[in-house]
């Protein structure tokens, strides 16, 4: 046996490699976030027209950002002659603070979250709110395992709930936050399994919750006590099921006009989900009590669409749109610009409009209020 | 003629160099967590990767809690040496040269009571001193055992990073900003440097350990928590000229080892090698600490698959033979935890793919016979 282990009471020498690569990783992330423009603004501009979820959480915007990001020795001042182009990928998550009323960004962008990596390009993925200002974020990867990570402690560290780096790791495709636990879903060969960690804690008590069913990456979502999936054996019907630290409840599946081909989750009452409607695309509200689901939007093809708030928003090129309760979805904004992302928490909407600016891409983040 | 006599001097000592093969060696940086049965099985475990070079962390910390009546002698009542001395004598056993850097101010030497503050050079320097001392190979034990010799010790840890070194940076007066670590880590380098050599003639001292920080800050943060950027705290610590005997430093690269120019880089490592120039003409670098991440953690958010890894120490050592200046790459770390996954273990214990290529790199390039234990 080892012996008592005397800096078990005081830092370890991890603890001081901690602090460093903290320090290291928040000025890199404020040195990332020091693009968009900062504060009093009522808009916010980003560059490029990177793929990006957006969501309202608290007195906050957040959103995550995905893209390649291209090392090029010829725009890097100082480069070694001989150096060569590489790429490496990334998925950063943002927050913004906003103003009382939400109509203005009360301060800079900063990136509590930046996943870094060699392995393979990944996407925005899944990005769920936890209502004050933090948030549950798993960058798509169908690759390799990307991170379940929750944001933010007291002082704005995030804690990395699961994160495996081995060959073959189950996939990470949604999680959420609920007391003070994260529950996130996985997907290992085919088959869609729930798990739990303490948000502060997770090393300490991960636990497996249970296995819900065959299911697809993009066809999966999790939020406020729900999970939702669809078997791509039966692309037809959306399942439903109580998930969180008590285990896994079964909900009664709800049969859907037509195939599914995405997802989304807020709370344990909105669910919405895309569907092949012959050669366009329907948007639906999903009614969990009742087993039904009602068309909110109808288009050529996929629309980008955010839940949450008890609303649907949807961008189809350049309009936005919104649907409360039952109603079809109604314009909310028509914009110069296509539009990239979409976030809306009931009586806040967001979105992500392209741009140019000296001739380079950037995105507009604009804000607007739900009548 | 000066200048030419230095260039001849550099390229003498490249020439040398260049014959040798960088040393691989690794790091576990568990070693001073455990002790007993469980450090031995945890030697066994290092040693069976076939490394021959280490490097320790002693945690100055640790093995001073309470200030010392004479800091320069080891046999001091203050000191605790035991984990150490376990550590160096499995070490040398097992036949693994060590590398003993120390940091983490206790707090009889801390003006703000962290264990990051800079120390006092003259402290910081009779600490250095003891080690060299009590491990010269000289020393005997409280029980009269003679200890083994550990001939490289490496002044402090990443003093260019607010985790280990502050403050990094003031404000002075009419609101000037200034890097301070650089020159205050050159005073500690330059008192060690002079306690170390009186122990141990034959020791060798390696200073710089810049940690891997690209740019320095522009302006200077009101508690002076900022990164020196490794390139410029090789510059301002050849500025205050302290002396040495080996400059090392800290690689986690931004892409493959070949591929990679951010600053700190292997392709960068020329512009460290010029400004290590002006304080010891063709001393060797050592690159105490690199290595690939192959899972996302909140301390590292750069990362890599385990193929990636494995491949990828291959190219380090390849990296690094690229600059004949190169005399150690150690791969930092030996297994997993939940802070760190850069390791060759998986944090159940199980081995990556890195592992059995690091095993035939380090069998490869084992230290020369000067090189202890």
């Amino acid at each position: 046996m080892s012996s008592p282990r005397p800096l078990d009471s005081s830092p370890r020498p991890l603890d001081t490699r901690r602090a460093l690569a903290l320090a290291l990783a928040a000025g890199a992330a404020l040195a990332l976030a020091a693009a968009p423009a900062a504060g009093a603004s009522r808009t916010l501009t980003l560059e490029g027209w990177h793929d990006r979820a957006l969501a309202f959480s608290g007195d906050r915007l957040v959103w995550t950002e995905a893209a390649t990001v291209r090392v090029d020795p010829r725009r890097i001042a100082g480069s070694p002659a001989g150096a060569r182009r590489f790429d490496y990928y990334r998925a950063e998550t943002f927050q913004a603070r906003l103003d009382r009323r939400s109509r203005r960004f009360a301060g800079p962008a900063e990136a509590p979250v930046a996943v870094r990596t060699s392995i393979a390009r990944m996407g925005s993925g899944s990005l769920t709110p936890t209502g004050d200002g933090g948030f549950v974020t798993v960058p798509r990867s169908l690759r390799f395992a990307a991170p379940v990570i929750w944001c933010c402690d007291r002082d704005g560290i995030e804690s990395v709930i699961a994160s495996d780096g081995r060959e073959g790791a189950p996939l990470a495709l949604a999680g959420f936050a609920s007391d003070g636990t994260v529950t996130y879903l996985t997907l290992s060969a085919g088959v869609l399994s729930a798990s739990a960690a303490a948000a502060a804690d997770p090393g300490g008590t991960r636990r497996v919750l249970g296995t819900l069913g065959a299911a697809a990456p993009g066809l999966v979502g999790a939020d406020g006590g729900v999970a939702a999936w669809v078997d791509p054996a039966a692309p037809t019907t959306l399942r439903l099921a109580a998930v969180g630290p008590a285990g896994i409840g079964p909900l009664a599946p709800v049969p859907l006009p037509g195939p599914a081909i995405r997802l989304w989750v807020s709370g344990p009452k909105l669910t919405a989900v895309a569907v092949r409607a012959g050669a366009g695309v329907q948007v639906l509200r999903v009614d969990a009590v009742r087993s039904s689901a009602r068309r909110v939007w109808s288009g050529r093809s996929l629309p980008r669409v955010a839940v949450g708030g008890g609303t649907i928003a949807i961008a189809d090129g350049r309009r936005v749109l919104a649907s409360r309760g039952s109603r079809p979805a109604r314009r909310v904004s028509t914009v110069r610009r296509r539009v990239d992302a979409v976030g809306v928490d009931g009586r806040r909407i967001a979105w992500v409009e392209r741009g140019r600016r000296k001739g380079a891409r950037v995105g507009v983040v604009r804000i607007g209020r739900l009548r | 003629m000066r200048a030419a006599l230095l260039a001849l001097a550099v390229l003498l000592a490249a020439a040398a160099g260049a014959s040798a093969a960088p040393i691989v060696s690794l790091q576990d940086d568990d070693l001073v967590n455990l002790g007993g049965p469980g450090l031995e099985r945890r030697l066994d475990a290092l040693a069976a990767t076939g490394t021959r070079a280490t490097r320790v962390d002693v945690l100055w910390r640790q093995v001073a809690p309470t200030r010392p009546r004479d800091a320069r002698d080891p046999a001091d009542p203050a000191y605790d040496w035991s984990r150490y001395d376990q550590i160096v004598r499995g070490l040398a056993a097992r036949g693994i040269a060590t590398v003993l850097d120390f940091y983490f101010t206790p707090a009889w030497a801390s003006r703000s009571g962290e264990t990051n503050a800079a120390p006092r050079p003259a402290d910081g320097a009779r600490f250095a001193g003891a080690i060299a001392r009590r491990y010269s190979g000289a020393f005997r034990d409280a029980a009269g055992v003679l200890l083994p010799e550990v001939r490289r010790i490496e002044i402090w840890n990443e003093p260019n990073l607010p985790g280990f070194w502050m403050p990094q940076c003031a404000r002075g007066r009419r609101g000037r900003e200034a890097l301070v670590s650089p020159r205050r880590y050159a005073a500690l380098l330059a008192a060690s440097y002079r306690q170390v050599k009186a122990a141990n003639p034959r020791a060798i001292v390696i200073g710089g350990v810049a940690g891997p920080a690209g740019r320095s800050p522009r302006t200077c943060p009101k508690d002076g928590r900022a990164a020196v950027g490794s390139l410029d705290f090789a510059r301002l610590v050849a500025d205050e000229g302290p002396p040495l005997d080996a400059w090392s430093m800290h690689l986690y690269p931004i892409g493959a080892p070949l591929q990679a120019f951010f600053v700190p880089s292997w392709s960068t490592v020329p512009r460290v090698v010029r400004q290590v120039d002006r304080l010891r003409p063709g001393a060797p670098i050592h690159v105490t600490e690199t290595g690939y991440h192959t899972s996302y953690n909140r301390f590292h958010r750069y990362f890599v698959s385990e193929a990636q890894q494995a491949a990828w120490v291959d190219e380090t050592v390849a990296a690094a033979a690229r600059n004949p200046r190169v005399g150690l790459v150690t791969w930092f770390n030996f297994q997993d935890n939940p802070r760190w996954t850069g390791g060759l273990l998986r944090a159940d214990g199980s081995r990556k793919p890195s592992y059995d290529r690091f095993a035939a790199q380090a069998a490869a390039n084992p230290p020369p016979p000067g090189w202890g234990p």
